[in-house]
């Protein structure tokens, strides 16, 4: 059984001022600000390394900090797993070693997590005698992950596990925090300042602005709300869509994903890396809204694949940029130049047909 | 045949061995925390711990006898309460040496301390290791090549003691004639050049080997430093983001 994580904390720093009030239940919750956002600030309050000068911060029932009860647990004792940036694995411990270095400061034998499970979950059993020195980035951040889920933790932190690995390793280490979040049932708090990374993980965002929450949910709903767009420009926000996989032609190379009714298809490319995909799959599909067309009428005869009806239900005006949000089912967003919203003559309520390209989707089996 | 002064050599070696063990459990402590906290009064700590270094060694050995001496105000209630001299005996020689190698030694596992990335240490931490655990899994075993360095260096620097050594320890044949004095003394003899020559020929090897031990850890340090697991070491915590 999880617990929630509650935070209540303010702190004042020189230039920096600092407070926020959220609960955090069970699964991933993405971080998302800018540098000097106030992000990190927040993993150090909840594992101590920080004091805030005013608040209470609990996981359940156990206290970790009350500044009214006088109460600050130390860092050590606060069952907090924390996975640094850089990794930080013992340079002089050998990777089993790195991954057992916890387990014997856990006090409680119930609910103590396996190490040969954790091994076969990361897939790092071929490194367990090799030094951190000996082995990849995105392997190192792999043992850095299984090391913190050993202590048995009931709050997982990941403090920008991504920054330090290029686009191919992230890749290799995403689909294990997925696994983890699933295995663990805790709360886990992602902090990251590249959002299709945390979208690649979780749709449940927190947005953090100049030290303090401005907005927490669903990553449509701050769409549809507007807060998304206090930290990020239009232009660089993303589709993300869930479908079933119905599909598969080996021929073509193409898999058909369906769902929220007939007419909404996707076709997607079969590549090496979503091979795996069956009949029945669920998958993550990303694409960027300036990669979509808008037409009024159906196309036909033209070498994109996808088209989506729906009808627009938000506009959104960023200088010379124009975000259209469209029902389709589910929400898609289609960027369009404010010269084309005004030719075209978009309104709300108006049905309208998306178009995109096959090779402009991203995919991820989930 | 010569008379060689096998005993200068022996007694030099325990002057050093003692001094070694004396100082480096304390160096280690006040090191790690020159090198982690910081407090009012650290510069100020920091140069009396470092005076020895520069001062004349004699300077060292007068203030010495000022403190310790049977009239200096440890030294007279150490004698009045246990009737045990301090000055001019083996132990003196040992203080002496202490105190004048404790500079190097703590420089040393300071520089260790300082080169042991605390990002570990806050790692460690948030893994259930206490601050004890952490200083004595983490700190301790990755700055240990430049703490043994430490050793040899105070080792060195006792077994070539000699200001601080006559004059709060004196010159007494057999128990506080270490191999510097010993030196000092066939030198003082006309005709006894060879004697001397061998003296400090053992002098050189032993200080060579000392030095060259201790340049043997500081590089296999920097070699362990150099593959440390973060994946950018340079990425140091920013602790607001």
């Amino acid at each position: 059984m999880s617990s929630d994580l509650h935070i209540q904390a303010s702190l004042e720093l020189p230039g920096f001022s600092f407070e926020v009030n959220e609960v955090f239940s069970s699964g991933i919750t993405g971080l998302f600000g800018h540098s000097g956002a106030g992000k990190s600030t927040f993993l150090q309050c909840i594992s101590g390394v920080v004091s805030p000068h005013q608040g209470e911060i609990s996981i359940g029932e156990h206290k970790l900090f009350s500044s009214s009860k006088g109460i600050n647990v130390p860092t050590y004792k606060r069952k907090v797993g924390y996975v640094f940036q850089d990794g930080r694995l013992f340079p002089h411990y050998t990777v089993e070693k790195n991954l057992k270095y916890g387990t014997r400061f856990v006090k409680d034998k119930k609910g103590k997590v396996d190490f040969n499970q954790v091994v076969e979950m990361l897939e790092i059993s071929n490194l367990l005698h090799k030094k951190p020195s000996d082995i990849s980035g995105g392997e190192r951040q792999r043992v850095a992950i299984g090391r913190a889920l050993l202590t048995s933790p009931e709050v997982l932190l990941l403090d920008e596990p991504f920054s330090a690995l290029d686009q191919k390793l992230r890749k290799q280490v995403i689909p294990f925090i997925s696994k983890v979040a699933e295995f663990l049932d805790i709360p886990v708090l992602l902090v990251s300042h590249d959002l299709p990374d945390i979208l690649k993980l979780t749709d449940r965002l927190c947005l953090v602005k100049g030290g303090n929450v401005i907005s927490h949910g669903n990553y449509e709903d701050l769409i549809l709300d507007t807060s998304l767009f206090n930290i990020l420009p239009v232009s660089e926000t993303l589709n993300v869509i869930k479908l079933e996989v119905k599909h598969i032609s080996q021929e073509d190379g193409i898999i058909t994903l369906n769902g929220f009714g007939a007419n909404r298809k996707l076709n997607i490319l079969l590549e090496t890396e979503t091979r795996k995909y069956k009949k029945g799959d669920l998958a993550k599909v990303f694409l960027k809204p300036d990669d979509i067309i808008l037409s009024s009428k159906l196309v036909e005869d033209i070498s994109f694949r996808n088209s989506l009806k729906g009808s627009i239900v938000k506009v959104i005006f960023d200088e010379a940029r124009v975000l259209v949000v469209v029902d389709c089912g589910f929400i898609i967003l289609a960027e369009v130049s404010k010269a084309s919203f005004i030719q075209m003559g978009l309104y709300n309520g108006q049905v309208i047909y998306c178009n995109f390209k096959t090779l402009a989707l991203d995919s991820m089996r989930i | 045949m010569y008379s060689i002064d096998y005993n200068a050599i022996w007694l030099s070696l325990k002057v050093a061995v003692y001094t070694s063990v004396i100082a480096l459990p304390l160096a280690v402590v006040i090191g790690y925390i020159l090198a982690r906290k910081e407090f009012k009064g650290k510069i100020l700590l920091e140069a009396i711990l470092h005076l020895p270094m520069v001062m004349p060694p004699v300077t060292t050995g007068y203030l010495l006898l000022i403190v310790f001496g049977v009239n200096g105000f440890i030294g007279k209630w150490l004698f009045e309460l246990t009737g045990i001299k301090l000055a001019f005996s083996f132990a003196a020689a040992v203080i002496a040496s202490v105190v004048v190698s404790f500079p190097l030694i703590i420089r040393s596992v300071k520089v260790a301390m300082e080169m042991v990335d605390a990002n570990l240490e806050e790692a460690s931490k948030s893994l259930g290791a206490s601050p004890v655990q952490t200083f004595i899994n983490i700190t301790l075993p990755l700055a240990w090549p430049g703490i043994l360095g430490g050793f040899v260096l105070a080792f060195a620097r006792s077994l070539g003691e000699f200001g601080a050594t006559i004059t709060f320890a004196g010159n007494i044949a057999g128990e506080t004639r270490t191999l510097p004095l010993a030196i000092y003394s066939k030198m003082q003899v006309p005709g006894q050049e060879s004697e001397t020559f061998i003296l400090v020929a053992f002098s050189v090897g032993i200080s060579l080997v000392a030095i060259v031990l201790s340049e043997y850890f500081y590089r296999k340090k920097k070699k362990q430093a150099g593959s440390s697991g973060t994946i950018k070491s340079s990425l140091k915590k920013y602790p607001f983001k």
